[in-house]
């Protein structure tokens, strides 16, 4: 949407995981005099490409080793240790879930991923939020 | 229902569990001892091609980084300034084995970072795909395709980086200072312009890739999960082929303080605050004998928020957000720098609380307290630098590049921890200026200068490219006289009575007048002999054979007069006026800030035209001086000298101009005050010679 299409000047999406109820994020910000709407169904088109074909194996392996580099520098400092460890805690009651992630990381499949995007990424169950600037 | 059973059991058992080892949480647990700060030697060999390899081993992370930093010292840029930076983002652009696009999927693929630039680049992936990371970053660093698109985009997103801090006071500040303490024209202190960036070329990137960009002088650092001998095979298959051009690091001329301490000024009149920072050019090399000291000086002064600039200038006065001192450590020169962003009507005083800091540093006021603390930071930041791996490299490569000793680091905190007040205030005196530092001060000069100039300090005024600014000509103020609707105004009087002299190069060597004069009065004929220094200094003494029958001295600060052996110290009045002028050549500094000139219509001395310039001088002293039309020669001044607290009217003849050197001296002043008249013939002038400082104690 950014590079090809050149629509939009940003698009993102991101886990707002929580202890108890998260939230999935997707946003666009359009590119000049874009239709708000064609942004939605561009994301739109993306999520059902996700819902109905299995991503690359280039693309599963890139996750996956960003992840664990992300992991890894995560427990690089002490700071980042004791995060962790209090994370595990918090969430896991499980000190030891810093010594177990990456595994549950590994163990995730290109099915899996699929198996997500069609539980959580319906039309049925979201919020469509539309930031307007004041009508000057 | 049975599973939360099962939950608050398992909780019931973790509760039980912690109370058995009775800790009390309302209690702080006790720090541990301070651990012992390990820092191992790195293995170190050398590829054939100049490369210098380091690896510092460790295992605790499936992770390697390397670092390949190539040192050219600093680099003169010139007219191309910019160049190098530029050159840095090409190689970002693609290589001849793999575009742009391809080759940043490839780093991205097995999660590794990847950067390149002007004096080198670094690659960190997990230890399974370090090789493919670095051999990537081979591949940017020796075949780089150098695109024309890509150097069009960047050169265009560079300039509009430059103009979007074109008003930024602070970036105006940091260059105009940089440019100023080094030298505009120098390695170090030139910058890049939108001119500058303008004029490269592809061909510009080009050149200085292959002069740079090269395994001569360059070291390669490997960080982490990685023997040695897998390092050495990996930087063979990596680098060993590539061969460049042999570097030499760079002479770099030393840079001079300024004579004396000045205030640089830069006009920025749409600044909201005045950007300020004091300070001079140092030596301070990490290998220097007085760098521990000098940091923890530093760190006393300006370092944090318990440090003395910030307790004075923002917490005390609420002049700032935070005021903080900087010392640099390269193997060149580096800057001592004491700086704020400071409220537009307090930055006079801003500078006078700044060098009452600097004082208190150079008398050694310093509590132990204050060095507890510098002490404990250092302490403590020093071993959380260790956690990143990064570090480690640095302090391998530095202690190569520096030439240090093999145990710099490991004895660092021990050297920290040694540091006295007395070794506080030694390099206090010898880093931080006092008397020859520079001032510089970006802001909005129609509210800043007036309250500068009470400073004292000469006042030089440059534009955001450090260039130095010439005052724009005085308005003519045309209800004076009704004679003065010419194109004369005071300025062009000025400049054409300097020319008149001698021309401004050549009036501007002059540092010292020494003179020897005759005087006839109250009947009787007395010899004399006159000295005058840069910027105010005089001497004057007249005898009638071997006694002394007047004395008076001035040395810049402080002076005296004695009659018939009579001496009396020159009071804050008459030292004021004595410093009203800036050099042996008063003229010289008309033009500048500290006067304020009026060009007040023509008159006449004897049969000779003259211009009518009246002179405002920083003591508030006026002076109206007659200039000649003809030959631009000063003939005539009528001011007022202050004596005993009341002003007494002087009248100034100047005749019999004759050249001295270059210079156009007059051999005759007739000086009368308060009706009596002094007339002085000098029998001798010299120019720059037979005068020193001692002359005037």
């Amino acid at each position: 949407m950014v590079d090809d299409k050149k629509n939009s000047l940003q698009v993102g999406s991101f886990n707002y995981a929580l202890e108890d109820y998260g939230a999935y994020f997707m946003y666009a910000l359009p590119n000049n005099e874009t239709a708000l709407d064609t942004l939605v169904n561009d994301m739109d088109e993306e999520i059902v490409k996700l819902q109905k074909t299995l991503i690359s194996d280039d693309e599963f392996i890139k996750l996956r080793n960003q992840f664990e580099n992300e992991f890894v520098d995560k427990n690089n400092r002490m700071l980042g240790v004791a995060e962790n460890l209090a994370d595990g805690y918090t969430f896991y009651k499980n000190t030891n879930n810093i010594n177990t992630e990456l595994d549950e990381i590994r163990k995730i499949t290109k099915q899996d991923i699929q198996n997500v995007a069609k539980k959580y990424l319906n039309k049925n169950q979201r919020v469509l939020l539309y930031y307007l600037p004041k009508k000057g | 229902m049975k599973k939360l059973i099962i939950v608050a059991f398992a909780g019931l058992f973790m509760q039980q569990g912690i109370a058995q080892i009775k800790i009390d949480r309302s209690k702080k647990p006790k720090a541990g001892a301070a651990p012992v700060i390990s820092i191992k030697d790195p293995a170190i060999f050398n590829l054939a091609n100049g490369m210098t390899v380091i690896v510092v081993e460790n295992h605790k992370l499936p992770k390697v980084s390397a670092t390949l930093n190539i040192d050219a010292g600093p680099i003169k840029e010139g007219t191309k300034a910019g160049v190098m930076d530029l050159m840095g983002q090409m190689l970002g652009e693609g290589t001849t084995n793999m575009q742009k696009d391809k080759f940043d999927e490839a780093v991205d693929g097995i999660g590794a970072d990847v950067s390149l630039y002007s004096s080198g680049g670094s690659a960190s992936a997990l230890s399974r795909y370090f090789e493919k990371a670095v051999m990537l970053m081979a591949d940017g660093l020796q075949h780089p395709s150098f695109p024309e698109d890509a150097f069009k985009k960047l050169q265009t997103q560079t300039i509009t980086g430059l103009k979007s801090s074109e008003k930024s006071a602070k970036a105006i500040a940091d260059r105009v200072t940089t440019a100023l303490m080094y030298g505009k024209n120098t390695a170090m202190g030139e910058f890049t312009t939108e001119e500058s960036v303008k004029a490269l070329t592809l061909a510009d990137v080009k050149e200085v890739y292959q002069n740079y960009i090269t395994p001569s002088r360059s070291y390669l650092t490997f960080v982490g999960d990685i023997t040695p001998v897998a390092a050495k095979a990996l930087a063979e298959k990596a680098f060993g082929k590539w061969a460049g051009k042999k570097l030499e690091l760079p002479a770099v001329p030393l840079a001079p303080n300024p004579e004396k301490t000045e205030i640089d000024f830069v006009d920025l009149p749409t600044a909201v605050q005045g950007e300020l920072s004091v300070g001079n050019v140092i030596y301070n090399p990490l290998s220097n004998p007085d760098y521990h000291a000098l940091i923890v000086a530093n760190n006393i002064l300006g370092g944090g928020a318990e440090a003395k600039l910030f307790m004075n200038l923002r917490e005390k006065h609420g002049f700032t957000y935070g005021s903080y001192s900087n010392v640099g450590n390269s193997r060149f020169q580096s800057l001592f720098k004491a700086g704020a962003a400071v409220r537009t009507e307090k930055v006079d005083s801003a500078v006078n609380e700044m060098f009452k800091e600097i004082l208190n540093m150079r008398d050694g006021k310093v509590t132990d307290e204050e060095l507890a603390t510098v002490k404990a930071k250092y302490n403590g930041s020093f071993a959380l630098g260790m956690e990143n791996p990064a570090t480690a490299a640095t302090y391998a490569s530095n202690i190569l590049i520096n030439n240090l000793p093999k145990d710099f680091y490991r004895t660092f905190l021990q050297k920290i921890n040694a540091v006295t007040i007395d070794d506080v205030k030694r390099v206090s005196g010898k880093y931080f200026n006092e008397t020859n530092s520079r001032i510089v001060i970006v802001g909005n000069g129609k509210k800043i200068l007036p309250a500068l100039m009470r400073l004292g300090f000469p006042i030089k005024k440059y534009d955001k490219f450090a260039e130095p600014v010439a005052d724009a000509p005085q308005q003519v103020d045309v209800k004076q006289t009704a004679t003065n609707t010419d194109a004369i105004s005071a300025y062009s009087v000025i400049e054409s009575y300097i020319k008149a002299i001698g021309g401004k190069a050549e009036v501007e060597k002059v540092t010292s007048v020494s003179s020897t004069l005759t005087m006839e009065a109250f009947g009787r004929s007395f010899e004399g002999t006159d000295k005058r220094m840069n910027p105010n200094k005089s001497v004057t003494e007249v005898k009638m054979g071997a006694m002394t029958v007047m004395k008076s001295v001035f040395d810049g600060t402080i002076g005296y007069q004695s009659q018939m052996g009579k001496k009396t110290d020159m009071d804050l009045d008459e030292v004021k006026e004595a410093q009203d002028e800036k050099g042996v050549i008063p003229q010289l500094f008309y033009n500048g800030a500290n006067y304020k000139t009026e060009y007040v219509g023509t008159g006449k001395i004897g049969d000779e035209a003259t211009y009518r310039l009246k002179v405002v001088m920083p003591s508030g002293r006026t002076s109206v001086q007659e200039y000649s039309i003809k030959t631009g020669l000063l003939l005539h001044e009528e001011t007022t000298s202050k004596q005993q607290g009341a002003d007494i009217p002087v009248i100034i003849d100047y005749k019999d101009y004759r050249k001295v050197g270059n210079i156009m001296m007059p051999f005759e002043i007739t000086r009368n005050a308060g009706g009596q008249e002094i007339p002085l013939k000098f029998t001798a002038i010299k120019i720059n010679e037979g005068v020193s400082d001692i002359d005037f104690k």
